[in-house]
């Protein structure tokens, strides 16, 4: 694990938080979040891969260390969401969740809230992490297009 | 043929000796236990089956359990219980399970019922949070806002849509045959209320590119099926033969981020296997009921299980085959979005009248084979050959 940081004390208050941030699978990709760098395991042959889990999606061998992106990527595929049951959303809709292939780790996915205009959605549309938002003291990824201007953010360039 | 499955169910070692089916409704107003207990038992009359020489169960909806049963319509306490994977592909799938078991020789009548008050309690959205994959949900997916079925499956269908030119005509085609077979099924849901095309196009967005009526109904109801060994048929003149079953999971079964190619499903490897299994392929099928949840599902399991080449599912179902009159006729009860939706073992009950010659007014001329298919969770993919009345040996 590349980072030391520890997850802030306070998350875990309220019981809208879906996530588990002390997950033993996750935990490394949280405490990324806490300093704005997006993570992913990587296993004991050196296969970088997504989602987490306890073993390599491809050879099987357990995850070694993680390493981090620099958030990089393209739209695969969306969906603008104008209904939804997701109370953390509801005040959001409509919204864009993407499919997002990074660029510097070949083969992986990632799914995200995209922070665009619809009309600007197509595939392969160029988007960068930033850390926009923060929920329950967690800084959560989100995505923009490379192009556009974002508000006072660090974004992972 | 699979090389690792045994060879158990080359045609004809089971059949579908008995069907039953509850009112489909928005608001029972009853028990999940009380609907399943009608079918249950309306099921073993149909075959001609006493509760009492039920072998084995498969309770499935996620609300119904094996205890249910024996209480509920005197099954033997002795009776052994099952259940496949979880979500829409289990009915389907249990009916390869029922064939494994009758072939090792532990049952000789398997009863496999669905029951849920999948609109007046446990909606989708609640039941979701059952399937694998839930620490995907929670940790990578909720927080960014990408929630239920609707938004998952839309990114499928976009993913096709962008790379082999699928439209929204096509999925509108899906959605005007499944409620015109509707409008001549009393059981339907949708029964009475006719979709025009300017009203698939006005309804309201759900989740880009579904709108309202690319979505199924969800649904309070119980839909049961007895499936009995070969030899052990008592009414044969109305027990519909299985000539093939399979059931299959895609790569990367519980996230579809790390699933390499998006057209693949578990359908792509259960179909062959099935239909191997039955001595026939999709060709030969006079209709096919297929689990279509949304609308492009269907056409996306059409092109996986092989009755319309790769990546042409859309113009064959705007070309009007799926259709009333169509080449091969889908869903002829109007399936999940708008007969309603008992997780697929609607449209297995649907192949079974038809065969028999009891569809109503949707009933097919002469028809021979049917498939049908489930899809469940991510992808989960399962297709099931059904013969004629009177098909098969017996064992």
């Amino acid at each position: 694990m590349s980072t030391s940081s520890q997850v802030p004390a306070t998350i875990g208050a309220s019981q809208e938080r879906t996530f588990d941030p002390a997950h033993p699978d996750f935990a490394p990709y949280w405490a990324g979040c806490v300093e704005e760098r997006l993570l992913v395991p990587v296993c004991e042959d050196g296969h970088a891969f997504w989602p987490p889990r306890p073993t390599c999606s491809r050879c099987y061998r357990p995850t070694a260390r993680w390493v981090e992106t620099r958030g990089r990527g393209s739209l695969y595929s969306w969906t603008v969401v104008h209904r939804t049951r997701n109370r953390e959303f509801a005040a959001a809709v409509p919204y864009v969740v993407g499919m997002i292939t990074l660029a510097d780790l070949p083969g992986i996915r990632m799914v995200g809230h995209v922070e665009a205009d619809r009309s600007l959605l197509v595939e392969g549309l160029e988007l960068d992490v930033v850390f926009s938002e923060t929920r329950h003291g967690v800084r959560l990824p989100r995505w923009r297009p490379r192009s556009a201007p974002w508000r006072g953010e660090r974004a992972h360039a | 043929m699979s090389r690792r499955e045994l060879a158990v169910g080359s045609a004809t070692t089971i059949a579908v000796t008995g069907i039953g089916m509850t009112e489909m409704s928005r608001r029972s107003g009853r028990s999940v236990q009380a609907q399943a207990c009608e079918a249950a038992r309306a099921a073993c009359a149909d075959a001609g089956v006493s509760p009492g020489e039920v072998d084995s169960v498969i309770p499935l909806g996620g609300y119904l359990t094996t205890e249910d049963l024996i209480a509920g319509i005197g099954l033997p306490d002795s009776v052994y219980d099952a259940t496949p994977g979880p979500g829409g592909n289990a009915p389907v799938a249990s009916v390869r399970l029922a064939e494994v078991m009758i072939a090792g020789g532990a049952a000789r009548h398997v009863l496999a019922v669905v029951a849920k008050n999948g609109a007046s309690e446990a909606r989708i959205a609640e039941r979701v949070t059952a399937l694998p994959g839930q620490e995907f949900r929670r940790q990578l997916e909720r927080p960014q806002g990408w929630t239920s079925p609707a938004e998952w499956y839309a990114m499928l269908c976009r993913r096709h849509m962008t790379e082999h030119g699928t439209t929204k005509d096509h999925l509108a085609a899906v959605a005007l045959a499944a409620y015109d077979f509707a409008q001549s099924n009393p059981r339907a849901m949708m029964y009475g209320r006719p979709l025009t095309r300017a009203m698939y196009d006005a309804s309201p967005m759900i989740a880009e590119p579904y709108q309202l009526y690319d979505c199924c109904q969800e649904t309070d109801g119980a839909v049961a099926v007895l499936l009995s060994a070969a030899d052990a048929v008592t009414r044969p003149e109305r027990a519909v033969p299985v000539l093939g079953a399979a059931t299959a999971r895609p790569q990367s079964p519980d996230d579809l981020s790390a699933r390499e190619n998006w057209d693949l499903i578990g359908l792509h490897t259960a179909a062959p296997i099935a239909f191997e299994r039955a001595g026939v392929g999709p060709e030969d099928m006079s209709a096919a009921m297929v689990y279509d949840c949304f609308t492009f599902e269907l056409i996306h399991q059409l092109e996986a299980a092989g009755f319309c080449p790769p990546n042409e599912g859309g113009p064959f179902v705007a070309s009007g085959a799926i259709a009333r009159g169509g080449s091969l006729p889908v869903n002829t009860h109007g399936g999940l979005l708008a007969e309603g939706h008992m997780s697929g073992m609607g449209h297995l009950v649907e192949a079974v009248r038809q065969l028999r010659g009891e569809a109503g007014d949707n009933q097919l001329e002469s028809p021979h084979h049917i498939a049908v298919t489930g899809w469940g969770d991510w992808g989960d993919g399962s297709l099931v050959v059904l013969g004629g009345v009177g098909e098969g040996r017996a064992a």
